[in-house]
């Protein structure tokens, strides 16, 4: 309370508080309390209407914002962006030395395949592939790096790192999933016309590499540089077609809870020693089996429970698949 | 009569009363931890410098921010220098708001309408 209505205050019980108040003075006193009451009255008026614009005005900024955000995390990797939103300016300087797992992957026969499709086709077939692709690679933590024609280059350990163990196991864990949702996505193109198959070809590669903000003071990109890049790259075009070729450093990190088959040795360009590759095969317990592919003479099935929608419509369908099917004499009984 | 000098903060603005040219600027942001402490500093620095006499003030509010609490300080700063306005001292306020702040301008007009001896412009932060 201001200290003048304290002692306006003050002033009025003083004379209430007397046996025969002075009433002049009684009413004057009341007089410059009222007067004091409506000032404040104003006051608060204008308070609750500065208040009420500044509310506004943050939910505004608020919205900005937010779509802003959504909007950057479409053009740049998003953890970068939650790196950016954490820690500031600061994120934006400088380069570091860090080991990273980079994963590289290549579509097989992309240019042929570009000529055998519509420019829509193609269009809705890469859509498709690249926003999947995208997801899980944002599931598992890593870092979109750039798209390069129909080239992936994801990389784990930066700017946030779980750990050369972790970082290792969810890009080699990232890899399987994307092998097993393109297994998924073939069977949907073929059913929506979209052939011919698309294959890709996966490689990773784990070393150290100089990662950061490279370009120009108007515009940089958070990258990568280095010979576990380039090593992911070569690796990534000696992978058989669906496959995932990694090499020992990688293999040394993942292969308590991942099954490797030992492949060639080769010898890849900037490094002195041959290097010896490894395909993984694959763990069923890490592998995300949430799609089911089926067929036959009278039936054919597909779900898709990772980007499933409407689960009412598909349990109601299925129900009644099961129904229809339990119904029917069984001639083999 | 000393004169008031206060640096700028992250929370609070920089603040100069001048006796000898009889001016006062606020300049900067305003929502400081205490803002009862910060205001009650400048508020009796004015009144020391109103009771030495009866000099004008040209008090000049350049902030670009400000708080709840920071403009319920103001608004007790202005009535006090009204009431001096009242008593005959010169009082003249100009109020410099961004002019893509219409909720400061808007406050400021409101607060300019209800001073009944002090002289208030409202002018453009970008003009000076």
């Amino acid at each position: 309370m201001p200290i003048k209505t304290e002692k306006l205050i003050a002033r009025l019980e003083a004379l209430l508080s007397a046996d025969t108040p002075d009433q002049q003075a009684l009413r004057a006193a009341s007089e410059a309390l009222l007067q004091q009451f409506n000032r404040q009255s104003r006051q608060l008026d204008r308070l609750v209407k500065l208040s009420d614009a500044s509310e506004e005005k943050l939910t505004r900024t608020n919205t900005t914002l937010s779509a802003l955000t959504r909007n950057l995390a479409r053009f740049v990797p998003e953890t970068v962006v939650d790196a950016l939103m954490k820690s500031g300016d600061e994120q934006l300087a400088g380069t570091e030395r860090r080991q990273l797992t980079v994963f590289f992957s290549d579509i097989v026969g992309f240019t042929s395949m570009t000529e055998q499709l519509e420019p829509e086709q193609l269009s809705r077939l890469l859509m498709d592939y690249f926003s999947e692709m995208n997801r899980l690679c944002a599931r598992w933590g890593g870092t979109l790096d750039q798209f390069i024609g129909d080239a992936i280059v994801i990389f784990f350990g930066a700017p946030r790192s779980k750990g050369a163990q972790a970082d290792a196991r969810n890009a080699v864990g990232m890899a399987l999933e994307m092998q097993d949702r393109l297994a998924a996505l073939r069977v949907k193109w073929a059913e929506e016309g979209l052939s011919p198959p698309l294959h890709v070809r996966m490689g990773l590669a784990t070393g150290f590499a100089t990662v950061g903000n490279f370009g120009s003071d108007s515009r940089l990109h958070y990258t990568a540089i280095g010979n576990a890049v380039n090593a992911a790259a070569r690796i990534q075009g000696l992978a058989e077609t669906d496959s995932i070729l990694i090499d020992a450093d990688t293999k040394a990190l993942v292969q308590d809870s991942l099954s490797c088959v030992t492949r060639d040795t080769v010898t890849l360009r900037g490094r002195q020693h041959p290097v010896q590759l490894y395909e993984v095969t694959g763990d069923q317990a890490q592998r995300a089996h949430d799609f089911i592919v089926g067929s036959g003479d009278g039936f054919r099935l597909f779900l898709d429970s990772a980007v499933l929608s409407d689960r009412q419509t598909a349990l109601s369908l299925l129900r009644e698949a099961v129904r229809q099917i339990e119904e029917q004499d069984d001639p083999s009984a | 009569m000393t004169a008031l000098q206060l640096d700028a903060t992250s929370r609070t603005p920089a603040v100069t009363l001048d006796p000898a040219a009889g001016r006062l600027v606020l300049k900067g942001e305003s929502y400081p931890e205490d803002v009862t402490s910060f205001y009650a500093t400048l508020t009796s620095a004015i009144s020391a410098y109103l009771d030495d006499g009866p000099g004008n003030l040209l008090t000049e509010i350049r902030l670009t921010y400000f708080n709840s609490s920071s403009a319920r300080a103001l608004m007790e700063l202005l009535e006090q220098l009204d009431e001096a306005a009242g008593n005959g001292v010169q009082i003249t306020i100009d109020w410099y708001c961004d002019p893509d702040d219409d909720i400061t301008r808007e406050f400021a007009e409101d607060i300019a309408s209800d001073v009944s001896n002090t002289k208030v412009s409202i002018l453009d932060l970008d003009a000076d």
